[in-house]
């Protein structure tokens, strides 16, 4: 099977090409372009998603692989070389299959989407979703962070050209430019961060022996030695691991950087599924799983992920309580989600945290594609009060969307519930063994369990149940086949993924039914550094984690009966035909939570308040101490030299009296000096 | 340090500053010229008197024969005639 | 033997008259003149050191100096020509146009 790893560098390169030719096809003929640039779209999706099986496969048989495709700067002359390689992982492989399997199902629901609607700028769209899928395959195979960084800044750049699909409009304008703005602001950490991995270790690869984890585990050992800039290893990696922490909050939308996601819907449905929900804002949570090698050196980093993660969860959570667009309530869920990830990752639950990642990425794929095709049959009206008895109009899309919002609220046995209980448990159990601030995180990760069964059902009742509160709701139509199978795949996906790792009965089934640890686990003959085991021993062992003895059946009845708590609650209040809203008792929380927690006035004051001044201050002490200091030194000479030069009068007999004038002065300060006066 | 020594150095001192002097105050380049060639003469006696004969001789020589020749040539060359016919030229 | 320092205020008046000529007179030539008289000056002070001192090195110099001079009066003169022929006169206060 290692010819299949042989070609894992084509799995980002086909859709690449998809890319090239919507791009230029769509520029020069557009006509010729089948579909808008979707056929060659999904065709490729297609191909890479099939190379992504064949390598899954290849893995699954043992073979794992880190090779190095094509040398940027070659470590002549720096002290390192700058390279791009692939890596092949359990980690990656399973990447990029989630990557391509959601890309091409978000293809042909577009072709329901875009095309039928009839929107303009078709092979524009085409070509972004190619570019965005061909650098996200790029990015999860990355073999080291110099490549990470660079595919994770396009997806970015993706992410802004999709957002801003309908860019004559000033929301999605907007939208796409703060959604770029924030991300690139977590990014610059990430970049501080990356430099100082390649300066500290001199090698960015994730995995190997020569790897930058490898490396920081041996001097941890005191078995090498880095450049440590003068503080001790602990430190410094805990500064690094902060650094590439920034880009992580950033990209995962995570507190305080999430308030670009919420806005990032303006974009169309299908490219919130696709970027916005399944792959890029998983980018951030997917590079702290990626090095979590050397993040299991750090309990301070991770104590931080995991009460950023839970943190996230919450506050993310209490915002979505109120929203009345559909897709704010999937906004804010996804960075409650995301919260959860982090929050498994930063307690050391790599299996767990990849593990809610692989089943988020379906169900809420899936649960966007079910809102498109809502807001389709809505004529783009998202406004969930004016939804309602969907139920009857487009069951196919009411059943797999159930499907999904139970596996987001955590019901047994949907997808959510076996990977947020994974998440949920490792938090607890490594609270309790001594980690007060993980335990912390855990209560937050645990309230927000019922908040999030109560803003999904609230959004499955208002959504699909009761009667129609609008005319549009009335006369929607069922949605188009190329939309129906798409959202049905995902369905069934999302009740059945999660019986890969059923962790929460770890101890009453047999391991062998714990698919996912097991795949995770390795053996890796090629890569012993990157397997679940791995990160487990440095856990434990490095960063001290040890975990509690907590019956893993009693963590998920807990968080089973928080879920059904909160979608009791709005099966009382929403489940009725003539649902109203129930916001007012919130009295003036309810207009905080409206607008989430004046976070974006907080920030606009934060550039305009602070950053502004000091800029403007900064400027006028550019423009009049620098520049004076300059412009002082040129005009000072230019108006010496002006006067000097009248001593210049071309008379010869001036020159001689000056010459003369001169002798004399010498003459005397001779005399003076000779002591002759 | 004889009396007569002493009285040649003040004679020729004095008519060296005096023809020195004619350099300079004379109305006429020619003059100055002229003047001038007596003073490098008188030089050349002070050296023949601080037994430089052969400074003395290479002054007379150099400055007498050269520099003093040059001299009454460029004076000539530049001199301005103020005759009608230059003026009608 | 003539003491040393009367040769120096004898040179230092013949070195006066010289600048006193450079300072006043406007003539191209007399000013040339004028700066042989300094050189003459300077010459003597050499050659009577060298006497008083017993070595020949001052008039050395004096000789060095006297082939500068030579030079330097017939690098002058082509110039005084050369400014005759452009300004019609050798006043050195005429041609001012070398200058910024």
């Amino acid at each position: 099977m290692a010819g299949a790893l042989a070609v894992a560098p084509a799995i980002p390169l086909v859709p690449f090409a998809a890319f090239l030719v919507a791009l230029l096809v769509g520029h020069y003929k557009p006509n010729a372009l089948p579909r808008g640039g979707a056929l060659p779209g999904i065709a490729a999706t297609a191909i890479s998603l099939v190379l992504s099986a064949l390598a899954f496969l290849a893995v699954s048989g043992g073979a794992a692989t880190t090779s190095q495709v094509w040398t940027w700067v070659p470590a002549a002359r720096a002290s390192f070389a700058l390279t791009f390689g692939v890596l092949v992982d359990p980690l990656s492989a399973m990447m990029v299959v989630i990557v391509s399997g959601v890309s091409l199902l978000v293809h042909v629901f577009s072709l329901g989407y875009m095309n039928d609607e009839g929107e303009s700028g078709l092979p524009r769209y085409y070509a972004g979703l190619g570019l965005f899928t061909a650098s996200m395959l790029a990015f999860a195979l990355a073999a080291n962070l110099l490549q990470a960084f660079v595919f994770f800044e396009l997806v970015g750049f993706c992410s802004w050209w999709l957002i801003g699909h309908w860019f004559r409009e000033s929301g999605p304008a907007s939208a796409a430019k703060k959604a770029f703005l924030v991300t690139r602001f977590g990014d610059y950490f990430l970049l501080v961060g990356l430099v100082g991995v390649l300066g500290t270790f001199g090698t960015a690869a994730f995995a190997g022996d020569a790897s930058f984890p490898a490396l920081a585990h041996a001097a941890l050992e005191g078995e090498a030695t880095v450049r440590t800039f003068g503080f001790t290893p602990e430190t410094w990696f805990t500064v690094l691991g902060l650094l590439i922490l920034g880009g992580v909050i950033g990209k995962s939308a995570q507190f305080p950087l999430q308030t670009w996601l919420p806005d990032a819907m303006e974009g169309p449905t299908p490219v919130s599924a696709l970027i916005h929900a399944a792959t890029m804002v998983a980018a951030g949570v997917y590079l702290v799983a990626r090095m979590y090698g050397f993040y299991a050196l750090t309990p301070t980093v991770l104590t931080v992920i995991a009460l950023v993660g839970g943190g996230t969860a919450l506050f993310a959570a209490t915002m979505a309580l109120v929203k009345r667009e559909i897709k704010q309530v999937l906004a804010y869920s996804t960075i409650s989600q995301y919260g959860y990830i982090m929050l498994g990752l930063g307690s050391g639950g790599y299996v767990a945290g990849v593990f809610h990642l692989l089943t988020h990425a379906t169900f809420k794929a899936l649960l966007f594609l079910g809102a498109g095709a809502v807001i389709i049959a809505m004529h783009h009206d998202e406004d969930m009060w004016k939804m309602g008895g969907l139920k009857s109009r487009m069951p196919t899309v009411y059943w797999a969307f159930l499907s999904g919002s139970l596996a987001l609220a955590g019901i047994v046995p949907f997808a959510g519930f076996w990977s947020k209980d994974a998440v949920l448990h490792r938090a607890l159990a490594v609270g309790l063994g001594g980690q007060p601030l993980v335990l912390f995180a855990y209560l937050m990760g645990l309230v927000a369990v019922c908040f999030t069964g109560f803003y999904t059902f609230r959004m499955v009742f208002l959504t699909f149940h009761g009667e129609p509160r609008s005319e549009t709701a009335a006369n929607a139509d069922a949605a188009s086949a190329n939309m129906r199978v798409p959202v049905a795949v995902l369905g069934v996906l999302a009740a059945v993924i999660g019986l890969v790792n059923v962790d929460p009965l770890k101890g009453v089934v047999g391991d062998h039914l714990l698919f996912l640890e097991r795949w995770l686990n390795g053996p890796l003959p090629g890569l012993a550094g990157a397997t679940a085991e791995h990160y487990h021993e440095l856990v434990v062992d490095v960063a001290g984690f040890h975990a509690a003895s907590v019956s893993s059946i009693g963590s998920a009845v807990l968080s089973l009966v928080f879920a059904l708590a909160g979608v009791a609650l709005a099966w009382t209040w929403y489940n009725v035909p003539e649902p109203t809203e129930k916001t007012d008792a919130l009295g003036p929380t309810k207009t905080l939570l409206y607008n989430n927690y004046y976070q974006d006035e907080f920030q606009t004051w934060l550039a305009e308040g602070v950053a502004e001044p000091l800029a403007r201050a900064v400027d006028v002490v550019d423009g009049s101490v620098v520049d004076g200091v300059v412009d002082g030194v040129s005009s000072t000479s230019l108006v010496a030299s002006d006067r000097l030069r009248r001593v210049q009068t071309g008379v010869v007999t001036t020159y001689t009296t000056q010459l003369v004038f001169g002798l004399v002065v010498l003459l005397v300060i001779v005399l003076l000096l000779g002591g002759w006066f | 340090m004889s009396s007569l020594e002493l009285a040649a150095f003040v004679v020729f001192a004095l008519v060296t500053l005096g023809f020195s002097a004619g350099v300079v105050l004379s109305k006429q380049a020619w003059h100055a010229a002229l003047s001038l060639g007596g003073a490098l003469f008188s030089v050349a006696v002070h050296y023949v008197m601080l037994g430089a004969q052969f400074v003395a001789a290479m002054q007379v020589l150099v400055y007498v024969g050269g520099v003093l020749v040059l001299l009454a040539f460029a004076v000539m060359l530049t001199e301005r005639d103020e005759s009608p016919e230059e003026v009608t030229a | 033997m003539v003491p040393l320092r009367y040769y120096l205020v004898f040179s230092a008046a013949m070195f006066c008259i010289g600048v006193f000529g450079v300072l006043a007179r406007r003539n191209a030539l007399v000013y040339l003149m004028s700066v042989e008289l300094m050189l003459n000056a300077a010459n003597v002070v050499f050659v009577a050191a060298s006497a008083q001192y017993g070595t020949l090195s001052g008039q050395v110099f004096s000789l060095f100096t006297m082939a500068l001079a030579a030079a330097e009066v017939a690098v002058g003169v082509g110039i005084v020509l050369v400014v005759y022929r452009n300004f019609k006169d050798v006043d050195i206060t005429k041609p001012t146009s070398m200058r910024w």
